[in-house]
């Protein structure tokens, strides 16, 4: 079901930079209830552009308004609590079970069978360490977990990197089905083809289209 | 009374340190340097604070003690947060912050329960007892801080994923916190399990060489070890709780760095 009070993700002349600057004054809009990919080279910003949305980085000026609500220290915690994030699978969690994992965000196990199964995974994973699962595998427990979730806004970042063709057809399934709005980073053609909305990172700035 | 030691045997007794200089040498190891400038630094302390001390055990007026021991607490602090290498900002109001109510804290106890029958309140007990109170204590601090920035660091993308997904950040660096604690105090209770088996500690030393009863410089070792074990416990739990909430940004965000 598309939600109604799920609007658009604004970026108001946002300018982030780290040693170089990464954005200047950028200003763009995700569309709400759509799937809006960002597509451009390696280091041109995609996962910046996912960390603003998460609050995870601050921009040195702009506003970014998620739903109409200015996404600041104030309102971090109420707009966290509409989002789910799908990190890559690089991410390290070190000497981490996954059932204390899932405990600490206290989901409840028996309810989470489904969503484990539902992309292929069985609860056997819970008993082993982040480090004993394939990338693959931490992909998609890691949108088994937004999945069970079932927040508004889905932030991905390279969701599909480490999936073969049958996994991939699975996700790609979910994202069509889920009614959500999804800002997702790939360079994935199969995603990218599946899109709403096509968002291209270049000199510093966003341009719509491919 | 102790044996005064003649200056002038004093200054010939310490050539004994040309034979590790000249081991240092044959080996050619770069120790030399940090060897003198320690020496250095170690003779000019202890005599500017020899001529220090005596003057304010004589003169033992309670703001100048008060004044004193301020000063150790301030510069025991500041010397764990930069030995620490995390920013300043970071750690020094938690540091003082935690010193200073631990040391009130044991200080209050050592005043009123050991030494309840005389004036502790002097600078002949108040002093050396308070400098070892918070010597004692900052290689542990160090450690403790260290040890907390280091895990975080390492768990940063973890504790942004619990964030995101509302899991509270005592719970999320609650691990990482027993661990710096771990870190910090299972060493220095395991040298404290080895006091008088191994080594004799330095106060009871002095105090025997002083010609005190072993008993009672048994005591007071016993008042030094639990007392610089209670207060550094003390001082690194409030530290370490209060450069937690330092550490993280109005956003949940980590930004400390090493």
């Amino acid at each position: 079901m598309i939600s109604t009070n799920v609007k658009n993700i604004v970026f108001d002349d946002i300018s982030l930079a780290f040693d170089s600057p990464i954005f200047i004054s950028l200003s763009t809009e995700f569309k709400a209830n759509s799937f809006n990919i960002l597509v451009g080279q390696s280091g041109s910003g995609k996962s910046s552009i996912l960390k603003l949305i998460l609050g995870l980085l601050t921009p040195q000026s702009g506003n970014i308004f998620i739903s109409d609500v200015n996404l600041n220290a104030d309102s971090i915690n109420l707009l966290r609590n509409s989002m789910s994030w799908i990190p890559n699978s690089d991410l390290k969690f070190p000497n981490l079970l996954i059932s204390t994992f899932l405990t600490n965000l206290a989901i409840d196990f028996n309810l989470f069978e489904k969503n484990l199964l539902k992309f292929r995974l069985n609860t056997e994973i819970l008993s082993k360490n982040f480090s004993e699962i394939s990338s693959g595998e931490k992909q998609r427990f890691f949108i088994s977990v937004a999945d069970y979730f079932d927040r508004d806004y889905l932030v991905c970042d390279e969701i599909s990197s480490s999936l073969d063709a049958e996994n991939k057809d699975i996700v790609i399934e979910f994202l069509k089905n889920s009614n959500k709005t999804i800002i997702c980073a790939t360079h994935d053609n199969d995603l990218i083809s599946i899109a709403d909305n096509i968002y291209r990172i270049e000199n510093k700035g966003i341009i719509y289209g491919l | 009374m102790a044996y005064d030691i003649k200056w002038i045997d004093l200054i010939i007794g310490s050539t004994l340190i040309f034979i590790p200089v000249a081991l240092i040498l044959y080996a050619k190891l770069k120790l030399l340097k940090d060897l003198i400038l320690s020496m250095l630094r170690m003779t000019i302390q202890l005599l500017f604070v020899g001529f220090y001390l005596k003057y304010i055990i004589d003169y033992d007026n309670i703001y100048i003690n008060i004044f004193w021991i301020l000063l150790i607490v301030i510069v025991g602090s500041i010397s764990i947060s930069k030995r620490s290498e995390v920013e300043l900002k970071f750690t020094l109001v938690p540091v003082i912050t935690g010193f200073s109510f631990s040391f009130v804290i044991v200080t209050f106890f050592t005043s009123y329960f050991y030494f309840s029958g005389m004036e502790y309140f002097t600078a002949q007990y108040l002093i050396p007892i308070s400098g070892m109170l918070i010597g004692n204590s900052i290689s542990s601090s160090i450690v403790a801080i260290r040890s907390l920035t280091k895990d975080l660091i390492a768990k940063k993308e973890l504790i942004n994923y619990y964030e995101i997904f509302s899991f509270s950040r005592i719970k999320s660096t609650k691990e990482s916190m027993n661990l710096a604690l771990l870190d910090s105090f299972k060493p220095m209770l395991a040298n404290i399990a080895n006091i008088g088996l191994i080594w004799l500690p330095g106060t009871m030393t002095g105090q025997i060489i002083s010609g005190t009863n072993p008993m009672t410089a048994i005591k007071y070792q016993i008042v030094i070890v639990i007392g610089y074990f209670a207060c550094c416990f003390i001082a690194t739990f409030i530290s370490l709780n209060l450069f937690r909430t330092k550490a993280f940004d109005n956003f949940g965000i980590l930004k400390i760095k090493m």
